[in-house]
């Protein structure tokens, strides 16, 4: 169990009238970079405020960082750092403010650290939050988060709306502070292109449930693309037909082979990032509307 | 989370010494004001009247002037209680719901502290400040309420403006809007509920409970003759006119506490048959009524009352009261502010989301 940053067996998360978990189970190994995607609703940010202990599920257990007891006790909440969505700050707090916040609120925190953070972003520490605009509050959020030296990091959509620039200074320092080693960080978003740059673990949510989770480069070596009418090619054996149809004239299927892949299905063709999502994604949408 | 709480609710701080501060000046303006002409009012040559002579014109300015600028301060002490519940209203739910309805509530709970930690700051915060913004107004009221007499010190606003209950009914407000903060995440209609509430419930605690905190005291009223060169003055024995009156009307000898409605309304109807009746037996007055003579009147009273079983009765509170329901009310109100406190903090403390 200690083995995994974090662990999720058989979660699910039901308010009033739906579900937004279902029988969730993932592990995500320590020291991983691991990206969430998935559509909207798809229940991302539920999974991640459940990691971070912000909201607890309605069944299923959750083990964080080897510990499944109460997810509001302050040791717990110590060891993990929550970047929301929305990225909550006081917004009539000076950024200085802010930090000083921090350093009231919790039990470790690196006030060097995230002052030199703020600094190197060019953010003035007199700054009120209202006046940031949209990356420079990101990267103070974000800042806060770090500094307080955490060894999981969930991140709920941390780049959503900023522009390239911010973005890509926002996964910089992101990438800077867990080069470092010892951190784990489970980050929810849309851009399959960021998950390339800083993930090294994928866990892809439809519908309420994990439709895939494992090592990235796992992912990307073991599935393949089949193109072409049903009699082109047969099923290497042990394949697992995730998604797609072939008819007499054309098709496309993506397939889940079992590794190490033998030399004659390295003639299919190599699906992107892209193209596996959205298979498992659309294939999660036929199972729910069947 | 105190530092953070005390940042947060800063500015409604400021802005509420602000109205706190104006307040007082205008309290102690007024009251030394109207001391002041109460002082030349009661001293010679007016000596509290009106008398003829040629200092008449000038006791009769005085006299209106000290009236005029009583009478117009019952709006003022509206005012300040109004505005004091509000702006308690608003420290509380600027406390909890303000972090709800900013979703700063997500940061804070992710932060290394518990959320019981989390309710505990930002409620002693809220409650402390609304203590030492209303304190200092409490008292100055308390002796602007003295210095200008504008009402009973029993009334409604004017018992809540006396004394040092107002403390503790501005930080029931706050209480309550912090732990209805934790499901109404809206603090504009949060703050609005929360005045409406406090101050109704202030009203019927006033009307139907002070009875229940402290015994009233009884006083059994005799019709007398009162003599003067007219031939008398009719008159009933009646408490103080500052007493806080509760009930006053027949009721039966023997029975205690206030009279039902009903029982008020039969007892009414039956001395006002039996004064009729008695008037035409023992002076020949017409049953539909007539003239009777202060003596007569006094008379039909007291026959009436003793023929019927009944006893023509004052429940009230005496002026000496006014400390002991002062305590009692203001002890009452801490009490709802503790379980307040306590149901917001069992909620945070099982909350799982």
């Amino acid at each position: 169990m200690t083995d995994f940053a974090v662990q999720l067996t058989h979660v699910t998360k039901s308010y009033r009238r739906r579900d937004a978990l279902r029988d969730c189970t993932v592990a995500i190994p320590r020291g991983r970079v691991a990206a969430v995607v998935g559509s909207n609703g798809a229940g991302k940010s539920t999974m991640l405020r459940i990691m971070a202990g912000l909201t607890s599920p309605t069944a299923g257990e959750v083990a964080v960082l080897g510990e499944d007891g109460p997810a509001q006790s302050a040791p717990r909440l110590s060891r993990v750092g929550y970047l929301d969505q929305e990225r909550p700050l006081y917004r009539g707090f000076r950024v200085a403010e802010m930090l000083r916040a921090a350093t009231h609120t919790n039990q470790h925190w690196n006030d060097d650290l995230a002052r030199e953070h703020v600094r190197s972003l060019g953010i003035g520490l007199e700054q009120r939050i209202r006046d940031l605009s949209g990356g420079q509050h990101a990267q103070v959020a974000l800042s806060i988060c770090l500094a307080r030296e955490p060894e999981l990091l969930i991140l709920d959509e941390p780049a959503a709306a900023l522009d390239p620039a911010a973005r890509h200074d926002l996964l910089q320092l992101l990438m800077q502070q867990v080069s470092g080693g010892g951190v784990s960080v489970v980050l929810s978003t849309h851009a399959l292109d960021d998950v390339v740059a800083v993930c090294d673990y994928l866990v892809v949510m439809a519908h309420g449930r994990v439709v895939l989770a494992d090592d990235l480069d796992y992912i990307l070596h073991s599935h393949r693309l089949v193109r072409g009418p049903a009699n082109d090619h047969r099923w290497p054996e042990g394949a697992v037909v995730i998604h797609g149809q072939r008819g007499a004239r054309d098709g496309v299927v993506l397939l889940r082979l079992e590794l190490p892949v033998a030399p004659d299905e390295c003639s299919f063709e190599e699906p992107t990032l892209d193209e596996i999502v959205l298979a498992y994604m659309r294939q999660s949408a036929l199972e729910v509307a069947s | 989370m105190i530092w953070v709480t005390w940042r947060r609710l800063r500015g409604v701080l400021v802005a509420g010494a602000v109205v706190v501060l104006a307040a007082m000046a205008w309290a102690l303006y007024v009251g030394q004001r109207a001391q002041r002409l109460l002082g030349e009012y009661q001293k010679a040559p007016c000596l509290g009247g009106v008398f003829p002579g040629a200092n008449a014109p000038a006791c009769t300015k005085i006299s209106s002037q000290y009236y005029n600028l009583r009478d117009t301060q019952g709006n003022f002490v509206q005012a300040v209680c109004v505005v004091v519940v509000v702006i308690a209203a608003v420290l509380g739910a600027l406390a909890i719901a303000g972090e709800f309805d900013r979703g700063t509530v997500r940061w804070a709970w992710t932060q290394s502290l518990t959320r019981r930690r989390w309710w505990g700051d930002a409620t002693v915060v809220a409650l402390s400040a609304t203590a030492v913004l209303v304190t200092p107004l409490a008292i100055t009221m308390s002796w602007f309420e003295g210095a200008v007499q504008y009402s009973g010190r029993f009334d409604f606003l004017a018992f809540l403006a006396d004394g040092w209950v107002l403390v503790p009914v501005a930080m029931v407000a706050t209480a309550l809007a912090m732990v209805a903060g934790l499901f109404l995440r809206r603090p504009g209609w949060l703050i609005a509920l929360c005045a409406v509430m406090v101050l109704g419930g202030y009203y019927v605690e006033q009307r139907s409970f002070r009875t229940v905190l402290l015994s009233p005291e009884t006083l059994v009223a005799k019709a007398v003759v009162i003599p003067d060169k007219s031939g008398g003055q009719y008159s009933v024995t009646s408490p103080n006119y500052q007493s806080d009156i509760i009930f006053s009307g027949p009721r039966a000898v023997g029975q205690s506490g206030i009279p039902s409605n009903a029982q008020s309304v039969a007892n009414g109807n039956a001395t006002a048959a039996c004064q009729a009746k008695l008037a035409h037996q023992l002076y020949r007055l017409p049953l539909t009524g007539g003239y009777e003579t202060p003596a007569q009147m006094a008379t039909l009273f007291n026959r009436c009352d003793t023929q019927l079983g009944l006893q023509y009765v004052f429940i009230y509170f005496p002026l000496n009261k006014f400390w002991s329901l002062q305590d009692r009310e203001g002890a009452l109100d801490l009490a709802l502010v503790a379980l307040f406190w306590w149901g917001g903090w069992w909620w945070v403390r099982r909350s799982r989301s």
